[in-house]
């Protein structure tokens, strides 16, 4: 293969006065072509994120830089106990997250493996709660669940569960936000893994039939894992979508009520720009950020283990 | 092992018939193959018997029992198909061993049977392969060890040589040949290719537009066609078919000009009849020719040739040729056969039925 006008062939190459293999002339040539776009890559994220990492370790507000604390916001971090309140929640709202929208999206897209009637038309309006925009449905389940005058808690109030306050009771607050995320997550997941369903070659279903393989045992030996790759990719990019979550949450509840549904994103959010502490705020997030690129690295590494199909 | 019947038995989509009405008796042990093109309804009418297809009307018997609502596994069958279905995840042992796993075989078992399967197929250094590591042959083989580890009653072909290139597919074709011997199994085995279907069968349906054409030995498809369309079908090249007519007597004029000696059939005078005659039994000696056709287009295969010629009728015919006569473009050829291989057709497409046997000469005809 050649790229561009490069000549590479397989005696390789002149490259000025230097002799190069083929190989070397060809990985050269990548680079080159890599190169604007690492440029612009650095200058766009690079640049923020290095200021970032400086302004974690000055104490300063908004409006200075303060002084040069090192580790200092870190340290501090660390011993915050609302810190690791927000990380249980963190932890609690991203598993739900990602695990309740896939077995929703992953259940109804099996659902929807055999016709019937509608089937088009129900495939759109399951798709609704992803397109609708998440400030109108934040807006619509306030509607439906914030008072206890709402429809919701008006309707369990009337089949005799008494009076739950769906919002206000923290316990209750953590559940709501938690379902609302699977709610506006499971879309996602029934596209991704409806098309994985799709990929599986139906003769290898049939071949699985005629060896008496059916029902739970076919969910279990054949489609769970031979759409196990996509579901570890769905589940990483879910997992990058929950933690890094901020409307859904602030939306609902602000991270209240006694900061039961913060999680790390909100804190920081109000770290930096409700506390005015910058330093404090993006030390959080700089921790977070080291937190997911680990854990996106133990997963990456987990499917390629799996090296399925 | 099985007997299989199927009883009135039509599949349809809708309006759509795809197998309409159709009875056939599978004899327990049989080397069953379904012939024909494709859209005929050869591979529903086998899933129906797998149990994979629902059946729209009439019944499936399996010794004599009715297994329409039986489920594929209980009604013993196990099928290798088109591009073989392996499990993409597991590895050719646990491919092999899957239904006795499904079955509840025992771990010992299972690895006992499975090494069988694999010594029989000659697979045993692939067993911890995945089947994306394998190639076509590979993958055909550990999709019929899967199907022999099962011991079923009845195997079922859909295809199964399709994919493979044309040397492995005539090496493939004598394994199965020979696991049918050694088995001796009831195998029902689908295919559009009609030399596949000759070099195995013990009978062989041929399907049209899911409606059984003709059913028989090979060499009964081969020499008794009951209409064009088996004529057509079996033997390659194939048939050649010349427009006629019964001109009385057992008479019959070709298109192309000369007349046959045909007695014995059952034809009424004037009918319009189509005359089949194959390659092989075509004559190219002077003394003994009937028509004359130019050659157009010669395919030497070594030990013998096929002459495309056209007639003066413009109708086209192939001629086979061995090696002492060696046609050449553009050369007339003299064309002539022994009235003991020709084939009368009536215009419905039925072959013309034969009054008596001991009518019927054994000469060759000039052209008149």
């Amino acid at each position: 293969m050649t790229l561009g006008t490069a000549k590479i062939d397989k005696k390789g190459t002149r490259f000025g006065n230097t002799a190069l293999s083929a190989t070397q002339a060809r990985r050269l040539t990548l680079a080159g072509l890599a190169l604007p776009s690492i440029l612009l890559m650095v200058a766009i994220n690079g640049y923020p994120i290095l200021f970032a990492a400086f302004q974690s370790m000055y104490d300063g507000s908004l409006l200075n830089w303060g002084e040069f604390v090192g580790f200092g916001n870190y340290a501090e971090v660390f011993r915050d106990p609302a810190f690791w309140r927000a990380v249980r929640f963190t932890v609690i709202f991203t598993m739900a997250g990602v695990l309740g929208s896939w077995a929703v999206g992953f259940g109804l897209a099996l659902l929807m493996l055999k016709p019937f009637p509608g089937r088009a038309l129900f495939r759109v309006l399951l798709l609704l709660p992803w397109i609708v925009p998440i400030v109108v449905s934040s807006m619509s389940w306030n509607w439906l669940l914030a008072t206890p005058y709402s429809l919701l808690p008006q309707a369990v109030e009337a089949i005799g569960l008494g009076r739950v306050m769906f919002l206000a009771d923290p316990t209750m607050a953590m559940i709501t936000v938690c379902v609302f995320k699977v709610w506006i997550s499971y879309p996602f997941m029934l596209m991704i893994m409806g098309g994985a369903l799709q990929a599986i070659d139906k003769n290898v279903m049939e071949a699985a039939e005629v060896d008496g393989c059916s029902g739970l045992r076919r969910l279990r030996h054949m489609i769970l894992p031979m759409t196990a790759r996509t579901t570890y990719i769905a589940w990483i990019l879910m997992v990058f979508f929950s933690v890094n979550d901020f409307p859904t949450i602030y939306l609902l509840t602000g991270g209240g009520p006694l900061s039961s549904t913060t999680t790390l994103i909100v804190m920081a959010y109000r770290t930096v720009f409700q506390d005015f502490l910058p330093g404090y705020g993006v030390a959080i997030s700089f921790i977070v950020t080291i937190a997911l690129v680990a854990l996106s690295i133990f997963l990456l590494r987990q499917i390629r283990k799996s090296s399925l199909q | 092992m099985a007997r299989i019947e199927l009883k009135n038995v039509s599949k349809s989509y809708g309006n759509h018939e795809v197998v309409w009405d159709l009875d056939l008796v599978i004899p327990d042990g049989s080397l069953t193959v379904f012939v024909g093109p494709s859209g005929c309804g050869k591979s529903t009418l086998l899933r129906m018997i797998a149990g994979l297809e629902d059946i729209s009307a009439g019944d499936v018997l399996f010794d004599g029992e009715r297994a329409n609502d039986v489920s594929p596994v209980r009604r013993g069958v196990a099928m290798v198909f088109q591009n073989y279905a392996l499990y993409p995840h597991l590895t050719v042992r646990d491919n092999i061993g899957f239904g006795l796993k499904m079955a509840g075989a025992g771990k010992d078992e299972i690895r006992e049977r499975v090494d069988e399967a694999a010594d029989t197929l000659h697979i045993e250094p692939l067993l911890d392969r995945r089947p994306a590591a394998l190639s076509g042959g590979q993958r055909q083989r550990v999709a019929i060890g899967r199907a022999i580890v099962r011991d079923p009653t009845v195997f079922l072909f859909d295809e199964p040589l399709s994919n493979l290139d044309a040397e492995l597919r005539v090496v493939m074709r004598v394994e199965i040949a020979k696991l049918h011997q050694q088995l001796r199994a009831t195998m029902i085995y689908v295919t559009h290719d009609q030399v596949e279907a000759m070099t195995l069968a013990d009978q062989i349906v041929v399907l049209r537009a899911g409606q059984i054409e003709q059913i028989g030995t090979a060499d009964e498809l081969f020499s008794e066609p009951r209409n064009l369309f088996v004529a057509g079908f079996i033997g390659s090249p194939q048939m050649n078919f010349l427009k006629g007519r019964h001109i009385g007597g057992g008479n019959i004029e070709l298109a192309a000009g000369g007349r046959l000696h045909m007695p014995g059939h059952e034809l009424a005078d004037g009918e319009p009849v189509t005359v089949g005659i194959r390659p092989e039994h075509i004559v190219t000696q002077s003394e003994t020719s009937l028509v004359s056709g130019r050659v157009d287009v010669v395919e030497n295969l070594g030990g013998v040739r096929f002459a495309h010629t056209t007639l003066p009728s413009d109708e086209t015919m192939v001629v086979e040729s061995r090696a002492d006569v060696r046609p050449k473009p553009g050369d007339n050829l003299s064309i002539g056969f022994s009235n003991r291989h020709v084939h009368i057709f009536r215009e419905s497409g039925e072959a013309a039925n034969r009054l008596t046997e001991s009518a019927i000469g054994d000469s060759f005809r000039r052209v008149e």
